[in-house]
């Protein structure tokens, strides 16, 4: 199935000669130069007429193939070994201040030539009568200049409330000429990646951005779509249309980026990232408790309204583009966000009047946001063609894994710390791949960790571990380590302890550190180690650029981040006002199972079809549609929502936007401290497994999803429309929303299915 | 109130260019190299070279289907065919439909032909069968690697061999999106108007307190009408008359077990109804009595009019199909 180390080259080789052997004999053939009779002869075609299943000569011949990574050859790595390249930090991202005009806009800085930010999408003037040119997609003079859709619905919410007072202006574009994985190995095509770019029209680089928000301080992000206009250019991979969903930021539903909201080439999209605080209309509406609150630059605090139990920290956003978010957010269309708040600041010194700060490992350079010794780490698997260049196969739908471990887009890198304490953000930001990650001494006896939040939702006691829970896509573990007892010139390693099933689909086993290390060489390389941390005696500051923090001036007594042993307090399990259980897969009386409980003509193991919901234990239906609206009809009501995998032995990643949950229980299973009572939005739904949380809605109405984030599953039966509404009577967000359909030339409206099923009992809209 | 697929599909118009016989765009991995050139048999017998015959220079939709499929894969077909009609004359001329088997052990084209007919699929549709190591070799190449028949893809893949460009897609969303998608694969494609859409969200969506009629328009319609004829399954005017209720709550909660218990009113259906079976859709007791009480009101709502009783006497399938297709509930 796979193929050993040390035949490795050869049957690579092997594997790469078959592809273009056989190409070439299906092009002989079709020109007449050989004969399918020669092909018998030479015992190519099989008495059936298939190409032979021989290496070197039919791709389809499984020794020839590697499982990892899925359907390509191995990874070409020119020589390059692991822990031989830096890895790059997240580039911080500066913002640039915004102003209001008398219209009530959001105006960018006179140098930047950015027309306005509006309440109002520009989409709305290009479909009006007075619409004038420069309301036109300038690069292919057809359709508006924004992709926000037209009208009240996909105007800014509470705008005026939230009005931005700060800006990012980005480009997603093709990468540039220094892209690449490793010094050594190949550099990337400019559609090959597709990245990043700060500012109008640029094209894309790495590493990618990291934004640090802050509580208090709402943020207009413009982002254009600098991608060429043929889609069909992209490398074999990736869609030139896309949505920049922040995820789980508590924004309007025009701002969420997955609302079918996809934009063009040559038109930019306005998200505007309200940083509110959820619960603000309910608990701390006046603003008293300083636990809620942002950081300000001179070390104080802001108060804001709001529950400052729910206040996040680790963000990220990517493409949502429909049935492209795996290919687009591989081929690099990520970042991440770091919320900063009172508590949570990103400063080691106490801050003025009375305390608030945690005071978690960051730095202490700048007065909130410091990220010397707080580090995002965005975990991937990447694959590369026999041309060096990142390959993806789009055909496969079970699940793509790579073989090249990335950390921050850089291959197996090592990273220098100090011996002092450090916050790490890990973002599996992979397609298919669950992690198990663990920290181990050069002896092979694992390093002790604390976590402390869980999608970016702090936990209420830090929990000591020696292996994290297993981790998938978009799940963030915030965690401490402490190298302050490692001496100078040690080395400390990342790796991987989770083994995938061959076929992609979900986890198979976790493995003791030796077997993965063992197996990292034969089966695949993202098992084992996949990064390393060096311990040195002085780093530069990125905080502060001219300063370098030492031994002396950084380590022992001057670490002055703390790790409390209570970092947030828990909210109440509460009687809720209704509940909904969704079952996934279910076997119902109507199976295929005839009298004898055997199939015809094979019983469905793993069918996600059909989905039934109950709510509040009423009767339970089918869900047989793809977009279900589950209507939430008001704010603040207190709901407890059960998901159960009847669907056997898949593992669904359920994410819900906008809201977390608070996971209250996994049935009769184990539920390990980390997720216990802690705060999520995206549960592991595990094999056969149920999670049943609490939740709530507030603060903003419109359309959002819930589905699961294997994106194979997102597009059958596994992805529900959610309509929130605001309860205000006569707004646009109280009411079920249409569809909207992005095209080159405008948005289509059409109408949603609206399942009644989803709808609480004795409501009306309408 | 609701925007009809119709009206969407009057604002598509397409400006297909002529395909000729370009290859796949240079620079793109998914063409000739990518896609076997197999022999594949189609449902009138013919053999074929896959990518040659079947996919070089076209834009084409793949489905995977085998023919005693119990649960949903006749709904793909069945919805699908709905496409093909709302795709009009660029059906077999710009666009070209293909169902591959993922059982070609069984699926004999005589098998597959009897499945075209049910459906009423017609030109630029193929049913491909074969060896089952090519269909299987081609198969996997489409993103098909299951083993097991039931976890056969239920999307539909979109290609355009000319520019190399292919996605997925599903047919179970709205019809007027998959349509819309498919004439998207030319990139000449244009909107023609889209100045209307401005009001269009001021009309906000009413939900229908029917859950029958809903599930109905969802799962039932692809394949039956009220009133109107025999389609690819029987019309269900007085079928709440015609057999008795609790024959109907079991026949749509499990239709495989009453042939399979030689039901004879399940045998006679398979007997004028070649070619398809009614599916397992692993519906619910209350499902089941949901999809009854609409029917029942249905029947009772035609019976009071004149006018509907007129149209189902012609038998006009195609007047009735757009109606039919307006999944959204109307009112």
């Amino acid at each position: 199935m796979y193929i050993s180390s040390k035949a490795s080259r050869i049957r690579q080789k092997e594997a790469q000669k078959a592809r273009d052997n056989r190409a070439e004999i299906v092009k002989a053939l079709s020109l007449g130069e050989i004969t399918r009779r020669d092909l018998f002869k030479w015992g190519i075609f099989t008495g059936l007429g298939a190409l032979a299943l021989k290496n070197g000569l039919s791709p389809f011949a499984r020794s020839a193939y590697a499982t990892v990574p899925t359907g390509t050859p191995r990874s070409p790595l020119y020589g390059a070994q692991k822990f031989t390249t830096q890895m790059h930090r997240l580039e911080v991202q500066k913002p640039v201040p915004l102003t209001r005009s008398a219209a009530g806009n959001a105006v960018f800085p006179g140098y930047m030539d950015e027309r306005d930010a509006r309440r109002l999408s520009w989409h709305t003037d290009f479909v009006s009568r007075e619409a004038t040119p420069d309301m036109t997609n300038p690069l292919t003079h057809r359709g508006p200049i924004e992709g926000r859709p037209p009208g009240e619905v996909f105007a800014h919410q509470r705008w005026d409330e939230f009005f931005p007072k700060v800006g990012y202006v980005f480009s997603i574009g093709e990468c540039n000429s220094e892209t690449y994985f490793h010094e050594k190995m190949e550099h990337q095509q400019a559609n090959k990646v597709w990245t990043f770019g700060s500012g109008q029209n640029v094209s894309g680089h790495l590493p990618p951005p990291l934004i640090k928000g802050r509580y208090g301080e709402p943020m207009l992000t413009r982002i254009y779509n600098n991608l060429p206009k043929e889609r069909w250019k992209n490398g074999g991979f990736g869609r030139n249309e896309v949505q920049m969903h922040f995820h789980n930021a508590h924004n309007g539903a025009e701002s969420d980026g997955a609302a079918n909201v996809h934009h063009f080439p040559g038109t930019f999209y306005d998200y505007r990232w309200s940083t509110t605080l959820a619960r603000r209309d309910k608990i701390n509406t006046q603003a008293t408790d300083r636990r809620a609150s942002g950081p300000l630059d001179n070390g104080d605090v802001v108060n804001v309204p709001g529950d400052f139990r729910e206040l996040q920290g680790t963000m990220w956003f990517h493409d949502h583009r429909f049935f492209f978010t795996a290919e687009n957010v591989y081929k690099g269309m990520a970042g991440m966000v770091n919320y900063y708040s009172g508590p949570d600041r990103g400063s080691e010194l106490p801050n003025n009047g009375v305390n608030v700060n945690l005071r978690l490992p960051s730095g202490n350079q700048l007065s909130w946001g410091n990220v010397d010794f707080d580090v995002n780490l965005m975990i991937s698997d990447g694959a590369c063609d026999q041309d060096g260049q990142y390959f993806f196969d789009i055909f496969n739908t079970d699940g793509f894994l790579g073989d090249m471990p990335l950390v921050n887009h850089a291959y197996a890198p090592f990273f220098e710390v100090l011996p002092r304490k450090y916050r790490f953000r890990i973002l599996p930001a992979s397609m298919s791949r669950f992690w198990k990650l663990a920290l181990f001494r050069s002896n092979g006896t694992p390093v002790p960790i604390r976590q402390i939040a869980n999608d970016g939702n702090l936990l209420v006691n830090p929990v000591p571990l020696t292996t994290l829970d297993v981790q998938g896509i978009a799940e963030r573990y915030d965690i401490i380590v402490d190298f302050s007892s490692f001496a100078v010139g040690s080395k400390i390693k990342m790796a991987n302890l989770l083994r995938m099933r061959d076929d992609g689909r979900g986890p198979k086993e976790v493995l003791s550190y030796a077997e993965a290390l063992k197996r990292s060489g034969d089966e695949d390389p993202v098992l084992g180690d996949i990064m390393e941390f060096r311990v040195v005696s002085s780093v530069q500051s990125v905080d502060n650029p001219n300063h370098t923090h030492t031994i002396a001036n950084a380590c022992g007594t001057n670490d002055m981040s703390q790790v409390p042993n209570v970092l947030t307090e828990q909210i109440p399990i509460v009687a809720p006002v209704r509940t909904r259980v969704v079952e996934f897969g279910l076997s119902l009386p109507g199976d295929s199972r005839g009298s004898d409980g055997k199939c015809v003509p094979d019983c469905p193991e793993t069918a996600t079809f059909p989905w039934v919901i109950k709510i509040n234990g009423e009767r339970a239906h089918s869900m047989n549609a793809n977009r279900v609206s589950m209507v939430i009809p008001k704010p603040g009501e207190v709901e407890h929502w059960t998901y159960v995998n009847g669907g056997g032995g898949w593992d669904h990643p359920i994410h819900l936007h906008f809201e977390e949950g608070i996971t209250m229980n996994r049935g009769g299973a184990s539920i390990p401290a980390t997720e216990r009572l802690v705060r999520k939005d995206v549960w592991r739904l595990r094999p056969d497994g149920r999670v049943q949380f609490q939740i709530q809605f507030g603060e903003y109405g419109g359309s959002y999803v819930n589905h699961c984030h294997n994106t194979v599953h997102e597009d059958f039966a596994m992805l529900a429309r959610i309509q929130l509404l605001n309860g205000i009577a006569g707004s646009p967000q109280n009411v079920i929303m249409q569809t909207p359909n992005p095209t080159p030339d405008g948005i289509i409206f059409t109408t949603p299915e609206v399942l009644p099923e989803g709808v609480p009992s004795g409501f009306k809209v309408g | 109130m609701t925007m009809p697929f119709r009206n969407l599909l009057v604002l598509v118009v397409s400006l297909f260019a002529i395909c000729g016989h370009a290859e796949a765009a240079s620079g793109s991995p998914w063409g000739a190299n990518y896609f076997p050139n197999l022999p594949v048999v189609t449902q009138d017998g013919k053999t074929l070279r896959f990518y040659d015959d079947v996919i070089k220079g076209k834009q084409v939709v793949i489905s995977f289907i085998y023919t005693s499929c119990p649960d949903i894969c006749p709904l793909t077909t069945a919805r699908l065919a709905l496409v093909k009609e709302q795709l009009g004359e660029a059906m077999g001329r710009d666009v070209f439909f293909v169902s591959m088997t993922v059982d070609p052990e069984n699926d004999t084209p005589e098998r597959l032909k009897a499945m075209a007919v049910a459906f009423d699929t017609g030109p630029g549709w193929l049913f491909l069968t074969g060896k089952p190591e090519d269909i299987r070799a081609i198969n996997s190449k489409l993103g098909n690697r299951s083993t097991a028949l039931n976890e056969h893809r239920s999307e539909i893949i979109l290609g355009n061999d000319v520019t190399g460009d292919w996605q997925r897609d599903t047919p179970f969303g709205s019809i007027a999106s998959v349509v819309y998608n498919i004439r998207g694969m030319d990139p000449k494609m244009i909107v023609q108007d889209t100045s209307t859409s401005a009001n269009a969200n001021n009309n906000p969506v009413v939900i229908t307190r029917n859950p029958g009629e809903t599930l109905f328009r969802k799962i039932c319609t692809p394949c039956h009408t009220v009133g109107v004829g025999n389609r690819v399954g029987p019309d269900l005017r007085d079928v709440t008359s015609r057999r008795s209720n609790e024959w109907l709550t079991k026949f749509i909660m499990s239709p495989g077990k009453m042939r399979r218990s030689g039901d004879p009113v399940a045998l006679a259906l398979d007997t004028k109804f070649p070619g398809v079976k009614m599916p397992e859709m692993g519906l619910s007791p209350n499902d089941a009595k949901d999809l009854i009480d609409y029917l029942r009101a249905a029947t009772d709502r035609l019976a009071l009019s004149k006018e509907s009783v007129s149209t189902s006497q012609q038998h006009d399938h195609t007047a009735h199909q757009h109606d039919n297709n307006q999944m959204a509930p109307s009112n």
